[in-house]
């Protein structure tokens, strides 16, 4: 395990944004867990629903932002659903943003 | 009681307030602002049959998802407009499926049939973005702030919606066969989305008065052009337009406008037109504008038929 590259792809992934909210990946709570040993970034992920229309598109977002952190040349993206996302799972950086953009959470 | 001037509403927007209500409103204000309001909800929502055709073409497994979020997102747009021109005293259930065909007011490009792939990437990749640009033209600038509230969303969206369009965009890029495919389908949509923002601006112009949007259609089709230009250039496209170091702008290449031959999707440059032959056309409607509405209105229709039930 590798600490402060694991703290350098999270700041990574703070760049990518769920395309619907402009709100980061990190931020909405996507990210179950990150760990990064030997240049191979291990990462749980969720979405916000089973239907989300954007989950390819956030994967990608987030396998291209972890390959360009310098250190890294693997990332296994592993999707989990228990427990379930949330709003309680957003930061409070985003319930403001969304707040802001009239959606109640 | 003191009557309300347009002058002194004007003189009141300019110095920066907003309008909340109707009761604030003159007569010119209003008319106007319902003028615009119907133009982008009918905007967003005719926009929404040509996302349904493109199952018609196929949309890979992987986009389908992504294709009717966009529908759904421009949905929720238009229902944003409408239910604002509702607080003005619209009835929503008369505008969607009373009107008749050439009562709606939104661009021509929307009538037309999409009939692969490539233009699927453009309609998304360059169309998107001209739609974006009359949404952040008002959300920006109008004095009416229940509106600029609602459009906070909308703006979000809207600029993904470019950036999906775009990726579509490179990926049919990728090869030389995509590339052309992209090439001839830009052919014919991109002098449709100039014609996009409308006539010339003119000389005045009481929506800018009122701080109702910020720029005029010339305004508007500037900052397209700084958008479509250097984007198509960088995947290796060919638009009829360039930029001109003296002018220090974007300036097109064909005369504009000119005629279009919609059944061909071809345009003629060598056959200028005036403006009044456009509004023609546009009042006439593309090829697709009544079978469109013709979906629009079936479910409503069904409902409403006396003994018929839902399936």
């Amino acid at each position: 395990m590798d600490p402060s590259l694991a703290h350098a792809a999270l700041r990574a992934l703070e760049e990518v944004m769920d395309p619907e909210l402009g709100v980061s990946v990190v931020s909405m709570g996507l990210i179950r867990d990150l760990s990064v040993q030997d240049g191979v970034a291990e990462v749980k992920l969720t979405f916000t629903s089973m239907g989300c229309p954007w989950t390819d598109w956030i994967e990608k977002g987030i396998k291209e932002k972890l390959l360009s952190v310098e250190g890294i040349d693997q990332v296994n993206l592993e999707v989990v659903w228990d427990h379930p996302w949330s709003r309680r799972d957003l930061r409070p950086d985003a319930r403001e943003t969304l707040r802001k953009m009239g959606i109640s959470v | 009681m003191v009557t309300l001037t347009n002058e002194a509403l004007k003189a009141r927007i300019q110095r920066g307030e907003l309008i909340e209500r109707p009761e604030e409103m003159t007569e010119e204000y209003r008319y106007e602002l319902k003028r615009m309001l119907l133009i982008a909800g009918d905007t967003e929502f005719r926009s929404v049959p040509m996302l349904y055709s493109y199952f018609h073409v196929g949309v890979p497994y992987k986009y389908a998802k992504s294709v009717l979020a966009i529908a759904q997102d421009e949905l929720g747009h238009a229902h944003i407009d409408y239910r604002l021109l509702e607080d003005l005293g619209e009835n929503v259930e008369t505008l969607l499926f009373e009107r008749d065909v050439n009562q709606w007011v939104y661009p021509y490009f929307f009538d037309m049939p999409i009939e692969n792939w490539a233009e699927i990437a453009v309609a998304e990749g360059l169309g998107e973005y001209a739609g974006g640009l009359l949404v952040r033209n008002i959300f920006h600038h109008t004095s009416y702030a229940p509106w600029r509230r609602a459009l906070v969303k909308v703006d979000l969206e809207e600029n993904f919606h470019v950036k999906f369009g775009q990726a579509l965009m490179r990926e049919l890029c990728a090869t030389p066969q995509g590339r052309k495919q992209l090439q001839r389908a830009t052919d014919w949509m991109f002098p449709l989305l100039v014609e996009f923002f409308g006539p010339p601006a003119k000389a005045e112009d009481v929506q800018l008065d009122y701080h109702l949007k910020g720029k005029g259609t010339d305004g508007l089709r500037g900052d397209y052009l700084e958008y479509a230009l250097p984007f198509a250039t960088s995947l290796g496209l060919e638009l009829p337009a360039h930029y001109d170091t003296e002018q220090k702008k974007y300036v097109l290449d064909f005369p504009f406008p000119c005629a279009f031959g919609p059944e061909k999707k071809q345009w003629d440059f060598s056959a200028p037109v005036t403006w009044k032959e456009v509004f023609a056309r546009w009042k006439q409607r593309g090829p697709m504008a009544e079978e469109h509405l013709r979906w629009i209105r079936k479910g409503s229709e069904s409902l409403r038929r006396p003994g018929s039930s839902r399936r």
